[in-house]
């Protein structure tokens, strides 16, 4: 009989941490290849997308699809800001607190939305996130208004230092994901995606737990927010506008929902092909949401699955 | 009163204008085991909502040892002490059946009757082995890594019940267990509820397919359109006019 | 006084709207328990149809608004056999595809086709009346009468026709229907476009007065949202009145303050509402 370290013990930890740490070498080492401003750019833009797909996943595990996530970059995001202009404090502060900050939005908008059943959920944090908008659009002088604060100090001092950060920190989260689904808080998160009203019956207080997963979820997207401002040296509201929040969702979505793999994949591959396609110009919107809608009704389990299930049917005829 | 394990007073629910349960009583001890019987839509699995919180009745309580639960949440009656399952089976399908298994061992109650407060890196450890032994009650420890939509509608009945004695709960609510089975494994559970009373675990059980059930348990309680026309021994239901002029026959099944 | 006036007729007009959108959306969330997130879009391109047609094929109002209202009917229908009955099961599918759809591949479209910059319709009718000191135009009078005449027509089709029948019993009772044998995949394809077409319809309505423009379909869809949480999810008539009363009140807000404010009132009267009272204003019910 199996023993429970077969299953969860050592050995196939690291065998299953394998695929992740040949992901973790490419992405550290990829400035050595990588040449240019540019493409730093892109490649930090893709870290920051992932990490922001990953924390939404957190919370598509219990089965809720969270259309504010802009909320949660926004609000760390002006945090971030006002703490560095009017207190001068520097990122390394900054950062936590603007995703403690995100972090207890999420605690009460998730304790307000998510003790209800029923498809409310998706709607009302879009609600929120776009109350949020509008309010930073008629902020008043000390949060900038329509054209948001500037001036904030940059995160590193370099381009590669920004890069470096970025890819820190999203492998950070990748891993923070990965343990967390082999964890009874993982399993536990999935179980109430599947079947909430099995969940519930097992003795599972399902509320607290997409409380909690979605409190993570808004706590991990603050520090991303915080970070992006400092890299850009400003919060404006475009940050909290829903328009984030949808692209994020079709990141995950793309890629494959509830898995760890997916957001990597919807991030890295969007943000690509969003890059890539700005040579046509004006089509180029129109091309990019044709694409992602064309994908998600070929795999709606995402690209990660369609890998899985090429993947078996490769490795079981060889 | 005070040795009921569980007292159900006088609960009743209506839906709109449909009175599906009405004035319903009902007490039980320690290592009872009762069936219930009644017609489609006499309000059996109503009633089993009403107990575990799924519903809350109109008027009425229900005390678990003395606690009043009426109004509590399902997971909060579970952590309680007492377990249900339902009609159609309700599981995680895309899951394996080990972890179907492991998610009521990591409720609060489970943890507590393994004495320890499961701090987080030994929960899963000692999850699992609480669920491979569950699993092996049942008779599924060698298909636990199986998806459970893989199994057969049998297996799947098992697993359900499984899970529910897998929080330990001090009583058991199982819902027509037996609807669906064929004779093999009708005769598997039929011997697993027995062994499980012989251990001393307090059920109910609704029922319909009368036969196999009626040897099985000890007092048996009838319901016609929400209330409970008769209570008694087997022998004195079978016999009882209310009852079978209720059933019209079935009861020559 | 007159101001006061112009507030009522104004709210009334946007009130009508509104209801026109709120009942289209809790119709096919109380018939198919989806939240469709195209709805939204639906009334944008219900505009710029009425716009394509009016403006620039000049095709007289009436023949217009068919036509707009129809096609989109159409496209609803589309969207919901090739979209959404793939995902009957995972509602989590359906929001995201509707979503991905509505919000993002719809605005690109209208966005590629007919350019960022606002579009208007003249007016259906054109004079005024005059009323107690103020002049209100046959225009907005219009809108209230036809908006008042579908909803009415909308309630006598699923009280007394037998595919209206269909659709109350499938909201009800979905196994239930199956075993009278109703066909439920035709039902709600046909809800859908009952939906779209109302969606379709206010955006006509709404477009002499407004300028259409490609971002357009969030509002209607959001607003619609709020309005089936508080008015009681799937309540015709509670969506009628909160569609009213929110109207009102964000016309009275815009008069007061501005329009950004004007645009809090919903999303902050449902914020209460979820915190204190989660059900609704009114019992949600069937269709009344």
């Amino acid at each position: 009989m199996n023993t429970y370290q077969d299953l969860f013990g050592l050995t196939i930890f690291y065998r299953r941490l394998r695929g992740l740490v040949i992901f973790s070498t490419i992405v550290l080492m990829a400035p050595l290849v990588v040449k240019g401003g540019y493409f730093m750019e892109v490649l930090f833009l893709c870290n920051y997308y992932v990490v922001l797909a990953c924390s939404w996943d957190i919370l598509a595990y219990t089965g809720k699809v969270n259309f504010g996530h802009s909320l949660f970059v926004g609000a760390a995001g002006y945090t971030a800001a006002v703490l560095n202009l009017h207190l001068g404090w520097g990122p390394w502060l900054t950062l936590p607190i603007g995703g403690i900050v995100a972090g207890l939005f999420g605690l009460f908008i998730g304790t307000v939305t998510l003790r209800l059943r029923g498809p409310y959920f998706g709607g009302v944090t879009f609600c929120f996130a776009m109350l949020l908008y509008k309010l930073l659009c008629v902020s008043p002088k000390t949060l900038g208004g329509e054209e948001g604060l500037t001036g904030v100090s940059p995160l590193m001092s370099s381009l590669l230092g920004n890069y470096y950060f970025s890819a820190i920190f999203m492998l950070a989260v990748v891993f923070l994901l990965y343990f967390v689904s082999r964890s009874s808080f993982g399993i536990i998160l999935r179980s109430i995606g599947e079947n909430e009203t099995a969940s519930e019956g097992s003795g599972i207080n399902t509320t607290f737990y997409k409380v909690a997963a979605f409190t993570i979820s808004g706590t991990i997207a603050g520090v991303a927010g915080a970070m992006y401002t400092h890299i850009m040296m400003n919060a404006s509201p475009a940050m909290a506008h829903e328009a984030l929040g949808s692209l994020v969702l079709m990141m995950a979505v793309v890629g494959g929902m509830a898995s760890i793999i997916g957001p990597i994949i919807g991030g890295y591959t969007l943000t690509i092909i969003n890059e890539a396609f700005r040579f046509m110009g004006d089509l180029r919107l129109l091309i990019y949401t044709g694409l992602v809608l064309g994908m998600f009704l070929v795999a709606p389990k995402g690209l990660y699955d369609i890998f899985i299930r090429v993947f078996r049917r490769v490795v079981v005829r060889t | 009163m005070n040795s009921d394990l569980l007292n159900i007073q006088s609960i009743s629910k209506a839906f709109g204008g449909l009175q599906a349960v009405s004035r319903f009583d009902l007490q039980v001890k320690e290592e009872d085991i009762i069936g219930i019987i009644g017609p489609n839509g006499a309000g059996k699995t109503t009633l089993f909502n009403l107990m575990t919180g799924f519903i809350r009745p109109d008027s009425g309580e229900v005390l678990l040892k003395g606690e009043n639960i009426t109004r509590l949440k399902p997971f909060q009656i579970v952590n309680r002490g007492m377990s249900r399952t339902f009609q159609l089976v309700d599981l995680f399908k895309e899951m394996t059946v080990l972890e179907n298994m492991m998610i009521p061992c990591f409720s609060k109650r489970a943890c507590r009757q393994r004495q320890e407060i499961c701090p987080p890196g030994q929960k899963e450890e000692k999850s699992y082995i609480a669920a491979m032994r569950f699993l092996e009650t049942v008779g599924l420890a060698d298909r636990f890594n199986e998806k459970a939509k893989n199994l057969a509608f049998g297996e799947l009945r098992l697993l359900d019940i499984g899970r529910a004695m897998a929080t330990q709960p001090d009583i058991l609510l199982l819902d027509e267990p037996f609807s669906g089975l064929d004779v093999a494994d009708t005769e598997i559970l039929s011997s697993a509820i027995r062994k499980m009373h012989q251990q001393g675990q307090a059920m109910i059980i609704i029922e319909h397919r009368l036969r196999e059930f009626l040897k099985l348990v000890e007092r048996v309680v009838a319901i016609v359109f929400g209330e409970k026309i008769a209570e008694g021994t087997p022998q004195e239901i079978m016999n009882n006019r209310k009852v079978i002029d209720a059933y019209l026959g079935d009861t020559r099944e | 006084m007159s101001a006061l006036l112009s507030i009522f007729v104004l709210g009334t007009i946007w009130g009508a709207i509104y209801s026109l959108i709120a009942v289209g959306f809790t119709l096919i969330l109380g018939v198919a328990g989806i939240v469709n997130l195209a709805h939204g879009a639906f009334y944008m391109i219900g505009a710029y149809l009425a716009y394509t047609f009016m403006s620039i094929l000049k095709l007289n109002v009436v023949l217009s608004a068919l036509l707009a209202v129809a096609g989109v009917a159409v496209i609803g229908m589309i969207l919901d056999q090739v979209g959404i009955r793939p995902f009957r099961e995972n509602h989590a599918y359906q929001v995201v595809l509707t979503l991905i759809f509505g919000q993002t591949f719809c605005r690109q479209v209208i966005y590629a086709i007919y350019g960022a910059h606002g579009k208007s319709v003249q007016n259906f009718i054109n004079g005024d009346i005059e009323l107690a000191g103020m002049y209100i135009s046959y225009q907005k009078l219009l809108i209230i009468c036809a908006a008042i005449i579908v909803v009415s027509l909308l309630w006598i089709f699923i009280k007394k026709t037998k595919i209206g029948k269909s659709i109350s019993a499938v909201e009800q009772n979905k196994v239930a229907s199956i075993l009278m044998g109703i066909r439920y995949e035709r039902v709600y394809m046909i809800t859908m476009g009952i939906s779209a077409a109302l969606a379709a319809f206010a955006g006509v309505l709404a477009s002499p007065i407004i300028e259409a423009e490609p971002g357009m379909s969030s509002f209607p869809l959001f607003k619609a949202f709020a309005i089936v949480v508080i008015g009681g999810l799937g309540s015709m008539g509670g969506a009628i009145i909160v569609s009213l009363l929110l109207a009102y009140s964000e016309t009275a807000v815009s008069y007061l303050l501005s329009a950004n404010y004007a645009d809090m009132v919903y999303l902050t009267v449902m914020i209460l509402i979820l915190v204190v009272r989660p059900t609704g204003i009114l019992k949600a019910g069937r269709m009344n």
